[in-house]
């Protein structure tokens, strides 16, 4: 009697660990290591490239049931492209409009997986108050343990594009070029 | 000659100076077209137009600060002639387009305005309420006579326009032009003419509206100091120049242009010396 107890106890264990493991797991988003850059036609002369250095947000990934979530909030006015009079142009009314909309949102709606790795992202871009769809592909993705903090991580590298004038940005087209190239970097600690 | 025939040729090719001269094209077609039925006034509004077709839309999916700018210029520009039918220029109607006015502001700029704390929505929401009151009362007193109209919306075009390029946006600069390019043409053709144009409320409510709004949105959207707002409520003013009735409308013409643009040169000054340096544009 007392053998089919333990047995019991020992199934339902291994069936919670199981549970445990498979569980949906958080992420919160590292500002320091988590970065939006553009590349953008100049006059089509070159592509100029910045970044916005200030975003937050959290990504959700259950490996078991290969699900996955991510939500992104970039601060428009923390766009920079290395010169401060360009910038300024840059957060006026004829382009990001900082003051206005100050927060720039993705919110995924989908998250395929190639295997165990999420490979492609499909969400939503609020930019300007107007919300459209946008696909990331992603080119890296890790998990595991920080060597220099022994914190559980993940880590990903991201690629994708999308037109300004979708979004109602059309000043200086098409000079300044329409379609950006999205490249994001972002890492995040388990919560 | 040739260096000269270059930078002419520079200037030709500059996308500012293509939009700006299309405005000044449409206003003076306007103008000259509707005299006769006392609407020359829907100058400033065609030109307005011809500025936003060229470098942003009439698409009203997503109202803007930007966009409810051009929708309230063009809600002006459908009241002002209802003013000049039905009404003299008495008083009451000048605060009723003043309280108007203020209506505008508050629509136009409250999303902002309410992120604010209180200290600062006081001070902002006051201070665009008088700059708006003020430059309404300043413009309907002269809305009559349409030299001193005209010479107020080409120097509150232009130092608002540059003002604003001075201070990041290039958009609302060229609003601002489009207003300056208006008034220029108004001023022309009464130049040529020797003749005064009908002017009345139907030129001065759009051009209250869209100054009223284009100026404030430099400074809570760009980098316009504060107090550029009432360096241009000078100049209205200076457009109210007492002249003798016995000069020729050209000569007035001439004398209230210098007067107003000396006014108009005064919050661009102030903002190169403060900045100390060009913008990047």
């Amino acid at each position: 009697m007392s053998r089919l107890i333990t047995l019991t106890l020992a199934a339902f264990l291994l069936v919670s660990s199981h549970q445990l493991l498979a569980a949906p797991e958080r992420y919160t988003l590292d500002p320091t290591h988590t970065y939006l850059h553009f590349g953008i036609s100049h006059l089509g002369f070159s592509t100029m490239h910045g970044r916005f250095d200030q975003s937050s947000g959290h990504f959700m990934i259950d490996n078991a049931a290969k699900t996955a979530s991510v939500k992104v909030n970039i601060e428009s006015a923390s766009i920079n492209t290395g010169l401060e009079k360009r910038d300024d142009h840059l957060r006026s009314p004829d382009f990001m409009n900082s003051v206005e909309f100050p927060v720039v949102t993705y919110q995924s709606t989908t998250v395929r997986f190639d295997g165990d790795k999420p490979y492609v992202i499909e969400g939503n871009l609020t930019l300007l108050g107007v919300t459209k769809p946008v696909t990331l592909t992603i080119t890296g993705f890790k998990c595991g343990t920080n060597p220099m903090n022994n914190r559980a991580m993940c880590g990903m590298d991201a690629v994708g594009s999308m037109k300004r004038s979708d979004f109602g940005m059309t000043y200086a087209l098409p000079g300044v070029g329409d379609e950006l190239k999205l490249i994001i970097e972002a890492e995040g600690y388990k919560d | 000659m040739q260096e000269w025939l270059n930078v002419a040729l520079e200037w030709i090719d500059n996308p500012i100076i293509q939009v700006a001269a299309l405005s000044f094209f449409a206003a003076l077609l306007v103008a000259k077209l509707l005299s006769s039925m006392w609407l020359s006034g829907l100058a400033i509004i065609a030109a307005f137009c011809a500025t936003v077709y060229m470098i942003a839309d009439f698409d009203f999916d997503s109202l803007t600060i930007t966009k409810k700018i051009i929708v309230a210029g063009l809600v002006a520009s459908l009241v002002a002639p209802l003013f000049d039918l039905l009404s003299s220029h008495n008083r009451l109607a000048r605060y009723l387009i003043a309280i108007a006015c203020v209506g505008a502001v508050v629509w136009v700029f409250w999303p902002v305005l309410e992120r604010k704390d209180l200290a600062d929505l006081a001070l902002y929401g006051s201070g665009l309420v008088v700059f708006i009151a003020c430059l309404s009362v300043l413009l309907d007193r002269i809305a009559p006579i349409s030299i001193r109209a005209s010479t107020a919306a080409m120097g509150l075009g232009a130092s608002i326009g540059v003002s604003a390029l001075l201070s990041a946006s290039a958009l609302l600069g060229q609003f601002g032009f489009a207003i300056a390019m208006a008034g220029i043409a108004y001023l022309l053709l009464q130049f040529i003419s020797n003749r005064l144009l009908p002017c009345g409320r139907t030129f001065t409510i759009p051009l209250t509206v869209l100054c009223g709004l284009i100026a404030p949105a430099a400074m809570i959207l760009a980098k316009l100091p504060w107090y550029c707002l009432p360096l241009f409520l000078l100049i209205p003013l200076a457009a109210q120049t007492p002249l003798s009735g016995n000069l020729s409308i050209r000569l007035q013409t001439l004398i209230l242009s210098v007067v107003t643009i000396i006014f108009s040169a005064l919050p661009v000054l102030v903002i190169l010396y403060e900045s100390g340096d060009l913008p990047y544009l």
